[in-house]
């Protein structure tokens, strides 16, 4: 071992646990975290006790033995503190701070009272072993978690530094032990190098972790970011799911719909085509059997398209909705299978519009689930109605469809809007719960209640209205 | 219609000019009715149309056996047959033609709907002789339908 002046090396090793942890600091700006700021406030808290032990004969004593010993026992508590934050296990501070102020009564009744100075120097060194014995430990187990080889060097360098103390404590046994560290000869040489070492691979390694966690913590919000994206697009393709469940069940009437403008429209061709055989029409008579068939012609197109547009993949759009317009367009759409069923649907005209912000398809896909969930409930009842109202105060739109059911049962109250519960014998149980989910994305609310008389179910949907800009 | 002298030779109201009655037509869609209405007029017969099956009963009148419809003060009309939709507002197509059917066992009923034949079972048994036609469907296949053997009419050449 090539002997050096270990007060020189101390300096310098100092310096280098002032400047590694202030360039690590720089290195990490935009990755700092509590934990970064931690290991680097003890590194250069621990740099200037170096200082201080280096400057030893030149200052008052009390400031080497007792502030820079301190000084180092506070920056190594510091720094577990931050490995132990990595691991999400940090001790409550209070007790650090007593555990400190206690090794520090030990320390001065030792120093000052017994005037025991070896046993000062063994204590002192025993204490500082398990410290750093910890850190090591410590980033070991980080290092093993997260497969960081950054930190399992810090783990290494530091066991070396544990090494050199364990020798140190050793020969402080010894006849040879001098508790004057600066003129021990080998044993403080050891320890020196090996805590210039640490100074390096250190804060090194601290930056090589630290990116590594960056890094891991960038690709877990990617990764989170990612899942938010699919479950947004799952759920929309759920709900174009329902709409297309809610058509299919509707096909039915909506075919019987359609079957009535084609055989207004067959039957005035086939009509007028037999005049026209015939020579019994005259010009005047065509037109009025063309007018026909084209009136119904619209109309059948009409039904398709309002079918394809409740189909339509649709991505979310935002847009301006008058609400009785979407009532208007659901009751269309329901209409042959309230006739079917012999339901009366009622619409008390409103004079003023209601105006919210969203989607227009999403919007009809709650009344239609709502609607279609009351003519259903209406199979066996006598009397047989649906009343849709909808009006805006206090900015809000409040849209109520009251049915004249048997309403719903104390666990459909408190169950409906759950995934997968149904009432229904092949009910899915999605149709309220995608409507819910509707309404929230809309910052509203989808509420089911009982009428208080009469039984009937109440649903509301309450939505934030749009105001209306009043004309210059 | 009444008016213009029928290019069709009557079979069995003879060479008079005066369509021998009525068919009565109810559906609750107005455009196919009125549609049905005008294939009658040009096939020389008259024609009621009716939206709902109580508004048909209201006017009928058994007279001799025989089904009539009287309209305000006017000579009652005879009624040949009736083409009825299944699926009406109140009384079923069904539950019309088993009145019908009560009333004379002979008259000539059609019913047509747009319901597809496994939506049909709710609306109970056909009466004997009575087709359900599927809308839509080809007036050709309706008038077979409902004049199977001696047509009050002859058809076009």
């Amino acid at each position: 071992m090539i002997a050096f002046d270990v007060r020189t090396a101390f300096l310098i090793l100092g310096l280098l646990y002032v400047l590694l942890p202030t360039i690590t600091w720089v290195v990490l700006a935009g990755r700092r975290t509590l934990q970064v700021g931690l290991w680097c406030g003890g590194g250069l808290l621990l740099g200037c006790a170096a200082i201080l032990v280096g400057l030893r004969d030149s200052i008052p004593e009390w400031i080497t033995i007792v502030l820079a010993s301190t000084m180092i026992r506070v920056s190594l508590l510091i720094r577990i503190q931050s490995l132990r934050l990595e691991l999400d296990k940090p001790w409550p501070w209070r007790w650090l701070a007593l555990a400190e102020i206690a090794t520090l009564l030990i320390f001065l009744s030792l120093q000052y009272g017994l005037h025991n100075f070896v046993l000062r120097a063994q204590f002192n060194s025993a204490v500082m072993t398990g410290l750093l014995l910890h850190l090591a430990l410590l980033a070991w187990r980080i290092g093993r978690d997260e497969q960081s080889s950054s930190a399992k060097w810090i783990a290494r360098i530091y066991g070396l530094v544990v090494v050199a103390l364990l020798f140190r404590l050793y020969s402080l046994f010894g006849e040879t032990g001098n508790t004057n560290f600066l003129q021990e000869g080998l044993s403080a040489q050891l320890l020196t190098l090996s805590l210039v070492l640490s100074a390096i691979v250190g804060h090194f390694g601290y930056v090589g972790l630290a990116l590594d966690r960056a890094l891991r913590r960038e690709l877990l919000a990617v990764a989170e970011r990612a899942r938010d994206e699919e479950s947004r697009r799952l759920g929309s393709q759920i709900a174009q799911l329902d709409r297309q469940r809610s058509l299919g069940e509707l096909s039915a009437s909506l075919g019987h719909e359609l079957n009535q403008p084609l055989t207004a429209i067959l039957t005035n061709a086939q009509v007028a085509k037999r005049g026209l055989q015939a020579g019994r029409f005259d010009a005047g008579q065509l037109g009025e059997f063309l007018d026909k068939i084209i009136h119904n012609t619209q109309r059948a197109s009409q039904i398709i398209e309002r079918i394809r547009g409740f189909i339509r993949p649709s991505v979310t759009r935002q847009e301006q909705v008058n609400l009785q317009l979407v009532v208007a367009e659901v009751a269309e759409l329901v209409a042959a299978e309230a006739h079917k069923r012999q339901v009366t649907l009622s619409l008390p005209a409103q004079p003023e519009p209601v105006l919210v912000m969203g989607d227009l398809i999403q919007l009809s896909q709650i009344i239609l689930n709502v609607v279609r969930n009351a003519l259903e409930a209406l199979t066996a009842m006598p009397r047989r109605e649906i009343c849709i109202t909808c009006h805006g105060e206090d900015g809000r739109a409040r849209l109520r469809i009251c049915d004249s059911g048997p309403g719903l049962t104390p666990e459909a109250l408190t169950q409906a809007g759950k995934p997968f519960f149904t009432t229904k014998p092949n009910g899915l149980g999605m149709g309220v719960s995608i409507s819910k989910a509707i309404a929230a994305q809309h910052g509203g609310t989808l509420t089911l209640a009982n009428a208080r008389e009469g039984g009937g179910a109440i649903a509301e949907l309450n939505l934030p209205t749009l105001q209306r800009e009043e004309p210059l | 219609m009444n008016q213009t002298p029928p290019i069709l030779t009557p079979t069995a109201a003879s060479a008079a000019a005066k369509p021998p009655g009525v068919v009565a037509i109810v559906d609750d869609d107005p455009q196919i009715a009125g549609a049905l209405g005008m294939w009658l007029e040009l096939q020389g017969l008259g024609a009621t149309c009716h939206l709902s099956a109580e508004s048909l009963l209201d006017l009928l009148r058994l007279q001799d056996g025989q089904l009539t419809i009287q309209f305000g003060g006017a000579h009652p009309e005879v009624v040949l047959g009736a083409v009825l939709d299944l699926n009406l507002p109140g009384k079923s197509g069904v539950e019309l033609a088993r009145m019908l059917r009560a009333l004379t066992p002979d008259l000539p009923i059609t019913l047509i709907t747009a319901l597809g034949v496994e939506q049909r079972g709710g609306y109970g048994k056909l009466p004997s002789g009575v087709q359900c036609l599927k809308k839509p469907f080809d007036l050709d296949a309706l008038e077979l339908a409902l004049f199977p053997l001696a047509a009050p009419y002859s058809v076009l050449p």
